[in-house]
């Protein structure tokens, strides 16, 4: 482990960014610029717009969020698991066993109180 | 070692200032902009002190997860609906900065009595390098040692799992499952002309069960209520 | 800190960067003569012997384009999130191992661009990240369609996140690491099966990890059939339906970017990345990617889109619970190998 590879990341990010932001700057001097209070509407397809742009949505969209940060906890806690398996062996295959089993009963509760269904 | 410390110092001022800007941002999503921007800096910190695992742990989990989930409630909800960032009552402005001053000294307490740097335990860098490196050492640490907290918080992620639902959809939790599709049957069989466009004023205002109006002071909504249909069943479904 | 090592290995990932730019713009080149060989056309032809100046055309078009921000846009955010889709695509491609280390002007030079210890876990949170431009995209946009196809699309990308995760704990418990380069490098074994000698590619021992992480990873890409959040016939474009010129060309590139990218990493993963017959090297690698990329086309000329209904529930009833299996199984067979059981 070298702090080298992290710092190059970080430099080529600062570099894509530079290309991206000189790229586009680039285009401002040949693109044009006219703006016309017909352009500047939101796209729907020529219906004119009646209703408040950021209307409500369904919360199964929220579910599946709260659910996804449960999951990928999960999943960050099995990666230490799996490099170190031949070290913990079957006593560390136990004990992620269980601990996914405790989840995997959260996911079946899910299921049979119909959440996951998105009708 | 010195150009390290500039390192620090440096990701340590972006966290702060976006942290700032979290608090100072009037916009809900630019402060949770801001704090994907503070938690990516306190990341970089982490490689810095050579805790690669816990660096994209807290990329995953803060910024791929969590915040995620904020920027969904702020979507779902509309902009109107959300409680005022600035003002407020008084009396609830006083508590707060009471409140966060309280923790600050707290903090401060901490950091002046003890020592930062606790004994040194059995995992040095070598015995780190040894086993192959940062994630492997916390896996045999982890999966050890930790047994107790490993499943204590599988339990609590479960408890979490069951809360998600309820907060979420909590139609499902209370057996309104059977209420919910036969409205949704109802609404997608149209028997009649049944929608119309009419000003949501002049409505009776919706009881339990009923659909309601989506927003906005003219909307397409339902004009009667679900149980007036269910006289008439729709696709072959039997009354109750 | 070591500077020599730094300096090389920055520009060994500006040159990477360079090279996916240039295979992206003639990755959408590849992508339409091939779906019109699909759909008995003949694609572009006109720019240049065989079409190939289109790129270049299109390049010259969209950055001469004008670039709208809507009026009830959230400007900064608006002006700043095709940026970020377009910045953060490339990076996943700095892990992947590109060869053994040459020798060049009397110093060792790695063929990668950084090995770092948690590689695979890094190629992960730069796709978790990758989500920000899409949800902050279709929200400053201020159009109901943008915002409706960002959450999709978010929604999506973080159920197939965690089939990607899961799927390769397998590989993890077959190696003990996250790096790519340890990843390859226990491929490069060879695998005695019933007397024959196999590689000890990931595809043999993990095929459901295979299939799982090549499903999640079409889903992850927004591409055909998983490719909802374009879904042009209900949301007009999703979430970049009021972006124009050069930064709707960012979340192009972007999507185009990822493509290679994770073909890449699949090839490294489970078809053994640069180890192949005769001489193992890098075309190895570039073949074993350039599959995946046919099959990314391939799918888009064939499959029709999946419902939304249907692609949530694929995810949550059906990946996530076969990774777990995979997981499963795969730590009871190599406990039996280490004599643990």
């Amino acid at each position: 482990m070298s702090l080298a590879s992290y710092a190059v990341i970080g430099l080529l990010l600062i570099t894509a960014t530079i290309m991206g932001t000189t790229l586009l700057l680039v285009g401002r001097f040949v693109r044009p610029s006219r703006p016309t209070p017909a352009k500047l509407q939101p796209y729907e397809s020529g219906v004119p717009d009646v209703n408040p742009p950021r209307a409500r949505f369904t919360p199964r969209f929220y579910l599946v969020a709260l659910l996804f940060v449960i999951f990928d906890v999960e999943a960050i806690f099995l990666y230490p698991w799996a490099v170190a398996f031949d070290a913990l062996a079957l006593y560390g295959y136990v004990q992620a066993a269980l601990f996914v089993g405790l989840l995997l009963v959260g996911l079946l509760y899910e299921w049979k109180k119909g959440a996951l269904e998105w009708v | 070692m010195a150009i390290e410390v500039l390192i620090f110092y440096l990701l340590a001022g972006v966290a702060i200032a976006a942290a700032a800007g979290v608090v100072l941002a009037r916009n809900p999503v630019h402060s949770a902009v801001s704090l994907v921007l503070s938690f990516i800096n306190v990341a970089a910190i982490y490689v810095v002190l050579r805790a690669e695992f816990l660096a994209v742990a807290q990329i995953i989990v803060y910024t791929g997860a969590i915040i995620v989930l904020v920027l969904f409630v702020l979507m779902l909800v509309q902009q109107q609906d959300l409680p005022e960032f600035h003002g407020g009552r008084p009396l609830r402005r006083a508590v707060g900065f009471l409140l966060g001053l309280a923790l600050l000294a707290e903090v401060a307490a901490a950091i002046l009595t003890r020592s930062l740097r606790g004994a040194p335990g059995s995992w040095t860098p070598e015995a780190v390098a040894a086993v192959g490196g940062n994630i492997q050492a916390i896996g045999r640490e982890l999966y050890s040692a930790y047994m107790l907290p490993i499943q204590a918080t599988a339990l609590l992620l479960l408890a979490a799992t069951i809360g998600a639902l309820f907060l979420a959809r909590p139609e499902l939790v209370e057996e309104r499952l059977a209420v919910a599709r036969r409205l949704f049957t109802i609404s997608l069989a149209h028997p009649r002309g049944v929608d119309t466009l009419q000003p949501v004023a002049e409505l009776p205002a919706p009881q339990d069960g009923q659909l309601k109006p989506a927003g906005g002071d003219r909307s397409l909504v339902m004009a009667r209520t679900a149980e007036e249909f269910t006289e008439q069943p729709a696709w072959g479904e039997s009354r109750r | 800190m070591d500077w020599e090592a730094l300096i090389v290995s920055y520009l060994l990932g500006f040159v990477l960067l360079n090279i996916l730019l240039v295979l992206m713009a003639y990755m959408t080149w590849f992508e339409r003569r091939l779906v019109a060989f699909f759909q008995d056309r003949i694609g572009p032809n006109r720019t240049g012997p065989f079409g190939l100046l289109q790129p270049i055309a299109d390049g010259v078009k969209l950055i001469s384009k004008e670039d709208i921000v809507p009026a009830n846009a959230d400007r900064l955010i608006f002006l700043v999130a095709p940026l970020l889709s377009f910045v953060l695509a490339p990076l996943g491609a700095l892990v992947v191992p590109f060869g053994d280390s040459i020798t060049l002007f009397g110093r060792q030079i790695n063929l990668y661009v950084i090995d770092i210890n948690v590689a695979t876990l890094y190629f992960l949170a730069v796709g978790s990240m990758g989500v920000y431009g899409i949800i902050l995209g279709g929200y400053a946009s201020g159009n109901r369609y943008s915002l409706l196809g960002a959450l999709r699309s978010t929604a999506q990308v973080i159920s197939y996140e965690l089939v990607l995760g899961l799927s390769l704990v397998g590989i993890f418990i077959l190696t003990g690491s996250l790096s790519l380069v340890e990843i390859l490098r226990a491929q490069q074994r060879t695998l005695i099966l019933g007397g024959l000698e196999l590689p000890n590619w990931f595809i043999l021992s993990q095929p459901l990890a295979f299939v799982l992480f090549l499903i999640a990873a079409v889903a992850e890409t927004n591409r055909a059939p998983f490719d909802l959040p374009e879904a042009e016939t209900e949301l007009i474009a999703g979430y970049f339906t009021e972006y124009s010129g050069f930064r709707f060309s960012f979340y192009f590139l972007a999507e185009y970017i990822n493509m290679i990218v994770v073909s890449l990493i699949a090839a490294t993963l489970f078809l053994g990345g640069i180890d192949g017959p005769f001489i193992d090297g890098i075309w190895w690698l570039v073949a074993k990617a350039f599959i995946f990329l046919f099959f990314y086309v391939w799918l888009r000329a064939t499959l029709p889109r999946f419902r939304y209904d249907q692609l949530m529930g694929l995810a949550w009833k059906v990946l996530l619970p076969l990774a777990l299996i995979n997981i499963g199984v795969t730590g009871l067979v190599r406990l039996w190998g280490i004599g643990a059981l």
